[in-house]
C-alpha cells in the first residue's frame, strides 16, 4: 500500500497527523526533520505524498521539497506543506520547487482527506 | 520608536492569537494584561521569535509542568499529554506555543510583508533575568485565567530597528486554517 510521510519537529503534530491518517486507513512513516525525511524517501519507493512542516531546525520544508526534485531526483512524490506560514512569497518558492498543495495550521483532517486518498491512489 | 498605536496594535493582535490558539474548546478564559508580572510564577518558557528588518518580537509562554498545566494542554489537544518523551507537556506547549505565534505571524504580515518565525525552543525561566541586555522598546505580559483555575502567564517583548507604526483594526478576522490549497 502507498505511503505517506510526515515530516515535523513537533511529536504532537506528528501524532496527531499520523493518528489521524492511520485512523482512516492510509499507511503513514513519521520523520522528525529534513534529513531523517529524504532518508526514508530515498529507502521507500512506496511513498507517495510527503506531507511536511515549513520551519524546522537545521533545514526547512522548502529545502527539502527542493532536494527531492534535484537530488533524488524525484518528480512525482506529491508535496503538501502544513505549516503556519501563509505568506505568499513562500508559496511561490514551494511552487517553483515543486510543492504541489499548502495547508495552513492547525491540521483539520476531514477537510484534506479525500484529496490525500486520490494522491496515494487509495 | 514603537507609536502608541503600533504598541496597541502588538497587543491586541497577540491577545487575538491567543483566544484562537490557546483556548481549549468547550473553557471559557479570561484574557488580560498583567499588572503585575513579578507574580508570573512559571518555571520554564516556550520562547519564539518573529522578526522583520523593521523589528524583532519574543513571545514566552510561561509554564510549569504540573498536572493542572497537564489536564488544561490535554484538553487543549485534545490528547493525554504525558509526562515526558514524545507527547509530553512541553512538547503540546512548543507546538500551541509555535500556532499562537503563526497567527501573530501572519496578521503582522499584513502591516510587514517580510517577516519570519522561529522554531520553539525551551529555556529556564532564570533567562528573564537577562532581558534589559536586548533593550526592548516594547514589554507587556498577559494572563490567560481558566475556570479550571489555571493561570498562564505570556510575555511580549518588541525590539525596534526602525520606527514602527500600524493600526489595527479590531474587526479584521484571522484567515481561513486547515483548508488545502491545491497549486
Amino acid at each position: 500500500m502507498a505511503q505517506i510521510l510526515v515530516v515535523d519537529d513537533s511529536s504532537t503534530v506528528r501524532t496527531e497527523v499520523g493518528d489521524f491518517l492511520k485512523k482512516n486507513g492510509l499507511d503513514v512513516t513519521l520523520a522528525v526533520d529534513v534529513k531523517d525525511g529524504l532518508n526514508k524517501l530515498k529507502g521507500d519507493p512506496r511513498i507517495k505524498l510527503v506531507v511536511s512542516d515549513v520551519n524546522m531546525p537545521n533545514m526547512d520544508g522548502l529545502t527539502m521539497a527542493e532536494k527531492i526534485r534535484s537530488e533524488l531526483g524525484n518528480p512525482t512524490v506529491n508535496i503538501i506543506m502544513l505549516t503556519t506560514e501563509n505568506s505568499p512569497i513562500m508559496k511561490e518558492r514551494g511552487k517553483a520547487a515543486g510543492v504541489k498543495g499548502w495547508i495552513v495550521k492547525p491540521f483539520k483532517g476531514d477537510a484534506v482527506l479525500p484529496t490525500f486518498k486520490k494522491m496515494v491512489g487509495a | 520608536m514603537i507609536s502608541p498605536s503600533a504598541k496597541q496594535g502588538f497587543d491586541s493582535l497577540l491577545q487575538q492569537a491567543m483566544r484562537n490558539s490557546m483556548v481549549p474548546a468547550g473553557d471559557h478564559c479570561e484574557i488580560s494584561v498583567l499588572a503585575h508580572p513579578e507574580d508570573i510564577k512559571g518555571e520554564r518558557m516556550v520562547v519564539l521569535t518573529v522578526s522583520s528588518y523593521l523589528f524583532r518580537l519574543m513571545v514566552m509562554f510561561h509554564f510549569t509542568e504540573d498536572d493542572a498545566t497537564r489536564a488544561y494542554f490535554s484538553r487543549l489537544s485534545d490528547t493525554e499529554c504525558s509526562e515526558t518523551g514524545e507527547g509530553s507537556v512541553v512538547d503540546v506547549i512548543a507546538e500551541y506555543g509555535n500556532l499562537c505565534c503563526g497567527i501573530l505571524n501572519r496578521d503582522l504580515g499584513r502591516f510587514f510583508p517580510h517577516i519570519g518565525m522561529s522554531t520553539p525552543n525551551v529555556i529556564d525561566r532564570h533567562c528573564v533575568d537577562y532581558l534589559p541586555m536586548l533593550a526592548c522598546d516594547h514589554i507587556q505580559h498577559f494572563a490567560i485565567d481558566s475556570d479550571s483555575g489555571l493561570r498562564l502567564c505570556l510575555t511580549l517583548c518588541v525590539t525596534a530597528y526602525a520606527e514602527i507604526d500600524f493600526c489595527v483594526i479590531e474587526e479584521e478576522s484571522e484567515q481561513s486554517t486547515g483548508e488545502l490549497e491545491l497549486f
